[in-house]
């Protein structure tokens, strides 16, 4: 029951039999609650005007690193005696240090500041409104307001170590970098041998084949080394998302295409990212630190969702990736994910598919049960299927067991393997 | 916050013991039994943190103070034990609510101008009452009854309109 309820029937109990018994002394001793509620109705806070502002330190973070949130308020009506703010926390975030509430006293013209320290896992996280509550002293007459204070804090997803993932995609850009073009001309590797044409450097010239023919001379080619273009989709589909203890898969692919991302970007390739599930979530392709940072970005607004149009791979828009280039898929995957990537093969774009594993992670709960064994072996001989119809039609496969590390699992697969050969098929 | 843990069970033991003691000056042990245990419960209230027993006990020690003034029981004890009452009562949700909150600016600030506050109001409050206790006037039955209902019809508007100003 409310104070100001309580005391109001107290009175009233009071002034009533006070009449009815024709009581003097009672309505004296009713007088003490009456100034009281009467000092309380004098001094009750009038219509609440407020400005609020929120400042983060920084609005893009990285995973585990602390954010300060700093909310200051400012009185432009009257004084209020006493006033209680309170904020509410983004779920998924952890309060670090201070508080999210605040009371105190707040007079006409002074402000009042609200400080703490959050961190996250990563994500999109949106502060909201601030609440209010304004009382006077005795806390029987109170106000509130809802003051908006919107913010957005992004944190960016932890990015994995990763060396160099070695690609060969058909087509490669106009710019030099460390990809094979698949074109003679100067580079590192020996690439062919063609008649010697004036202005060709005098030591490329093969003197072995050149003696061979009286009278014309020969000269080594190398494969000429460029940029090319990346694409990397991020399979955000919730049926591809797999949750063990409140720990889940989707984070680890996520984790992933950070440190891919990070690694082409680097060799200077020009990449783009496609979160692919609940929609269609495209970081327009570029080059170099700002287009990580867009990345990161995108990868730290990726959830998982449903959607009946993106349930399978096939309304993959091809649109958005270079004609031949590279793509990179990260995804558990699922049954009928093959014949997709397949056909994207078949139309020049060089796969490489990237999937933690699924059934290992969700293994960790069930291997004590002896049925889950036998589930878990099950699952296992199906996902080697799954994996072996990719490799045969030519599509290399890290296999990832996210207990193991991920620049591990990627060299094991794909780093050791010739570049003629990975461009064909690839075993793990 | 120091001072308001300090006196709420002094205000507690006093709200209870002087209506306590007005009883036992006129030899009813049956009340001061009633008054005892209140009393305890309230501080046991206290002490866990629960102002919802505190509500409970202040009503029940205020009905017992209703039930003394009509006994004719000397009205300086039960006066007293009012002041007293209120007193304990808004202390104990000030801590409360003071306790709620994570952080306070400035708190033995705050607690001082609430106990000045209080101390303010429940002494016009006791100038008051003294004084109306020493004023005689005789009113007939109807009278008592018309001013009752105006008192209880203009108490009902007030706060009825204070509510809605503080929603």
């Amino acid at each position: 029951m409310k104070r100001l309820s309580l005391l109001s029937i107290g009175l009233y109990l009071f002034l009533i039999v006070a009449f009815f018994a024709l009581s003097g002394e009672l309505v004296a001793l009713a007088i003490p609650p009456a100034v009281y509620i009467l000092a309380a109705l004098l001094q009750s806070p009038e219509e609440l005007r407020l400005q609020v502002t929120r400042t983060l330190n920084t609005t893009c973070v990285s995973q585990e690193l602390p954010v300060e949130v700093t909310i200051v308020i400012q009185n432009l009506g009257s004084h209020l005696a006493e006033i209680l703010v309170s904020d509410m926390l983004p779920e998924g975030l952890s309060l670090v240090e201070g508080e999210t509430q605040l009371g105190g006293r707040l007079p006409a013209g002074e402000t009042l500041t609200l400080r703490y320290v959050v961190k996250g896992l990563r994500g999109t996280y949106e502060f909201r409104n601030i609440h209010v509550v304004a009382t006077e002293p005795l806390g029987l007459f109170r106000r509130r307001a809802r003051l908006e204070a919107p913010e957005v804090l992004l944190v960016l997803p932890e990015v994995l170590r990763l060396r160099r993932v070695p690609i060969r995609p058909l087509q490669t850009r106009g710019y030099a970098g460390p990809i094979p073009a698949r074109a003679g001309g100067s580079g590192v590797d020996f690439f062919g041998v063609r008649e010697y044409q004036p202005g060709d450097p005098q030591r490329w010239i093969n003197w072995r084949i050149s003696a061979r023919h009286s009278r014309s001379l020969f000269t080594n080619e190398f494969e000429q080394e460029r940029v090319a273009d990346v694409g990397l989709i991020l399979d955000a589909r919730r049926r591809n998302d797999y949750r063990v203890n409140g720990e889940s898969l989707f984070e680890y692919s996520v984790r992933a295409t950070a440190a891919l991302a990070g690694v082409f970007l680097n060799d200077g390739n020009r990449v783009t990212l496609l979160v692919y599930g609940r929609g269609l979530e495209w970081t327009f392709p570029g080059y170099g630190k700002v287009q990580r940072e867009q990345i990161l970005r995108g990868l730290a607004r990726a959830k998982t969702g449903d959607s009946l149009v993106f349930e399978s791979l096939d309304y993959l828009p091809t649109r958005l990736f270079a004609a031949k280039s590279q793509l990179v898929l990260i995804s558990p995957l699922c049954e009928e994910d093959p014949q997709m990537l397949s056909r994207l093969r078949s139309r020049g774009y060089q796969m490489l598919v990237v999937s933690p594993d699924p059934v290992r992670f969700e293994s960790r709960t069930l291997a004590d049960q002896e049925l889950g064994k036998v589930a878990v072996r099950l699952a296992q001989l199906e996902r080697a299927l799954l994996l072996r119809k990719l490799r045969n039609a030519g599509i290399p496969v890290v296999d990832w067991d996210v207990n193991q590390a991920f620049e591990q699992t990627v060299y094991a697969a794909i780093g050791r393997t010739p570049l003629w050969f990975r461009a064909v098929e690839v075993s793990s | 916050m120091k001072w308001t843990p300090r006196l709420l069970p002094y205000c507690i033991a006093l709200a209870a013991g002087t209506p306590l003691a007005a009883y036992a000056l006129s030899g009813r042990t049956g009340q001061v039994l009633i008054l005892l245990a209140l009393g305890v419960w309230w501080l046991v209230g206290v002490y866990r943190k629960q102002p919802s027993l505190g509500n409970l006990c202040a009503t029940g020690i205020l009905l017992m103070v209703m039930i003394g003034a009509l006994s004719d029981l000397p009205s300086g004890w039960l006066l007293v034990g009012t002041l007293a009452l209120l007193a304990a009562w808004d202390m104990e949700h000030f801590y409360h609510r003071c306790h709620l909150v994570a952080r306070i600016e400035a708190s033995d600030d705050l607690e001082r101008r609430h106990l000045g506050q209080l101390a303010l109001i429940l002494g016009i409050g006791a100038i008051l009452a003294g004084l109306s206790l020493g004023v005689h006037l005789r009113l007939n039955f109807a009278v008592a009854v018309l001013l009752t209902l105006l008192a209880a019809l203009g108490l009902r508007r007030l706060l009825s309109r204070l509510r809605r100003q503080s929603d």
